[in-house]
């Protein structure tokens, strides 16, 4: 696995996404599954710097995802990101085309963290992904996608969660990727793809990034003061004296708050996906609620609470990364040991093994 | 992998209790081809050739795809010669009794219906030496209705399910040794006795009893023995490479291959423990 270019497919999941996080140098940030995509339960993620929304979709809705125009907001210009008054940091929208299905995880994390360069700060950030930043500062999109792909760090972070295969040399687990990969591909029944898309607020605003599409994604103004999730005070006070218009969601009345505009945002989409059943999972990245729970005197037990959740998601990591060999192997030789007569192993075994094999194969077969 | 062999057909259903066949009005492809998970085993697909049709006999909708996952040696394609309306196949199973039909759908460019082509015989060919085919059966046993399913005949009673018993390689190691020997073995080791099985534990896990059951009830767990297993299937010849490296001696290729090799390790250690045992006992007396 060391020295292949690929890219291995990795679990959505909390544990795994923080891990991975820390794991590019970066500190004081987490990742939480958000159970409803209501506007209450993104009002209690803080601070919200972007969430991670993905979904499954099916071979034959790519090419309606590829669609050079959004159906949902428009492609940010040169023109909006003058109006709005954008600082000259802001300015810069981290996004990168998709080149490597298997890294679209990381990409849309990515998205998340180096859209928030300013709130999460260099020093949190990390050297690796703050260089990483400012090497691909000039690149076009599909550049920045290559970079990413390309990055040996990147991609040794994002391959170490997954089980090496036994026995299998390099060539042939390659191989074997490839087919999945291919697979994932061709798909053209009910397993569909998983596709990650980031949302980020950025300067009173929010964001899509789809490495899909073409660039970034307008979804309209949000009114800060009623927003209570914004990461750091900081980004309150540049976006809050700001001109805001109207935005696309809600009526002259008002804006709408981040949350709500999250709610609806995600809700349009999800009722516009061709395939009525969409199985979708809402990720955010915060920061590490322990250090929160530090600085603002939490009781023992909530402190307690989030060492066990982060002990379990380490427990749950290590159990990903395992291959079970020399327990397997320790297992079946013991146990089979331990049926010492030939006679019992053949039949209540072996013989037994190939009948439930059977079974099972008889049980694959389906028809008419 | 590539589709290894494609032809026109459609459906025909069979009616167990009136024993009874009738070809569907759908038009359908058969694609044949190694399945994508498994080596071990052939994928045989029915789908919907162009737009949807209704099956004449009960109004149902047909299913459009349908997918069967064959072991060679298994399944064979028989022409049912009885009928001279179409070109009727059937895909008989050794293991279950089963039979699924099929009408051809190719042009045969003859006068009669019934009769078959070059191109035919040519699919049962390929078709048979891919499902590990050995010998000939003519298929006689079976009586056809008419397309329009009017002139019906009733089937022989030959098509009732008899099992030849057919037997197939273990094909996951789970299936000789389900996770729950794993358990009650671990469960009946005194506590001296785990310490070997702690170390191969992931180091996040305490040492103790019900961490170790726990570890291996995981689905993780279940499926690292399931990818062992797919090793075993997919890779032939690995057998000797891997004996070496886990250090049993080798008996034969194959799930069955390692577990023989494993339990031939594991008597031979406990005859070593036991001689051990024994010239301790001598010393002592």
């Amino acid at each position: 696995m060391s020295n292949s270019t690929g890219w291995n497919t990795i679990e959505s999941d909390a544990g795994v996404f923080t891990e991975l996080i820390e794991k590019f140098g970066v500190s004081d940030i987490e990742c939480q599954e958000l159970l409803s995509i209501d506007a209450n339960s993104f009002d209690d993620i803080q601070p919200l710097f972007g969430l991670i929304f993905l979904f499954k979709y099916r071979k034959n809705d790519e090419e309606n995802m590829k669609n050079e125009k959004p159906k949902l907001g428009r492609y940010v210009t040169e023109a909006d990101l003058e109006s709005w008054g954008f600082t000259k940091d802001e300015r810069r929208l981290f996004f990168s085309s998709q080149t490597i299905q298997n890294a679209c995880a990381t990409q849309a994390i990515l998205s998340v963290l180096l859209n928030n360069v300013n709130t999460i700060g260099e020093k949190n950030l990390g050297e690796e992904l703050f260089s990483f930043y400012q090497f691909t500062e000039q690149f076009p999109p599909d550049l920045i996608g290559e970079a990413v792909s390309n990055s040996f760090n990147i991609r040794m972070a994002h391959n170490s969660f997954s089980r090496p295969v036994p026995f299998l040399d390099e060539e042939e687990e390659e191989r074997r990727r490839k087919e999945a990969e291919k697979k994932l591909g061709d798909d053209d029944e009910n397993d569909g793809l998983f596709h990650f898309v980031a949302y980020v607020p950025i300067g009173g605003r929010l964001f899509e990034f789809d490495g899909l599409k073409q660039g970034a994604i307008y979804h309209g103004a949000f009114d800060v003061s009623k927003s209570r999730n914004l990461p750091y005070e900081k980004q309150k006070e540049t976006t809050s004296n700001r001109n805001t218009e109207p935005n696309i969601e809600s009526d002259n009345n008002g804006l709408l708050s981040l949350s709500q505009l999250i709610e609806s945002t995600l809700q349009a989409r999800i009722s516009l996906s061709p395939s009525s059943e969409l199985r979708f999972n809402v990720l955010a990245l915060t920061r590490d609620k322990r250090n929160i729970l530090k600085e603002t005197g939490a009781s023992e037990y909530e402190i307690n609470q989030e060492k066990a959740k982060r002990e379990l998601w380490t427990k749950e990591n290590s159990l990903r990364r395992e291959n079970f060999l020399g327990l397997i192997f320790k297992l079946v030789k013991d146990v089979s040991a331990g049926i010492d007569n030939q006679n019992e192993w053949q039949q209540s075994v072996l013989e037994k093994g190939r009948a439930k094999s059977l079974e099972r194969y008889n049980k694959n077969r389906r028809y008419f | 992998m590539g589709d290894l062999l494609t032809f026109k057909a459609g459906k025909v259903r069979y009616d167990e209790t009136t024993k009874r066949a009738t070809p569907l009005a759908g038009k359908g492809l058969v694609t044949v081809a190694h399945h994508e998970e498994d080596a071990t085993f052939v994928s045989l697909v029915w789908e919907r050739r162009g737009p949807g049709a209704v099956d004449s006999h009960d109004g149902s909708e047909e299913t459009e795809r349908e997918e069967l996952l064959l072991f060679p040696g298994d399944a064979q394609w028989v022409h049912c010669k009885k009928c001279t309306t179409g070109r009727v196949f059937a895909l008989k199973f050794k293991s279950s009794g089963d039979r699924l039909l099929f009408w051809l759908q190719e042009d045969n460019g003859q006068a009669e219906p019934g009769t078959l082509s070059a191109a035919d015989n040519e699919i049962s060919a390929v078709l048979n030496s891919l499902l590990n085919v050995l010998e000939e059966n003519d298929g006689n046993d079976i009586v056809m209705e008419d397309k329009t399913g009017e002139n019906t005949a009733a089937l022989e009673d030959t098509l009732s399910t008899t099992n030849t018993g057919i037997s197939i390689p273990i094909l996951s190691i789970t299936d000789a040794l389900p996770i729950s020997s794993f358990v009650a073995h671990i469960r009946s080791l005194p506590e001296q006795a785990l310490k070997p099985y702690y170390d191969l534990m992931p180091e996040t896990f305490e040492h103790t009893r019900e961490n170790l059951i726990k570890v291996i009830q995981t689905p993780q767990f279940f499926s690292s023995v399931d990818t062992l297993s797919s090793v075993f299937r997919d890779s032939a010849g690995i057998g000797s490479l891997v004996a070496s490296q886990l250090g049993y001696p080798y008996q034969g290729e194959g799930i069955e291959g390692f577990l023989n090799g494993a339990r031939e390790s594991g008597l031979r250690e406990s005859e070593n423990d036991r001689v051990a045992k024994d010239q301790e006992d001598v010393m002592e007396e």
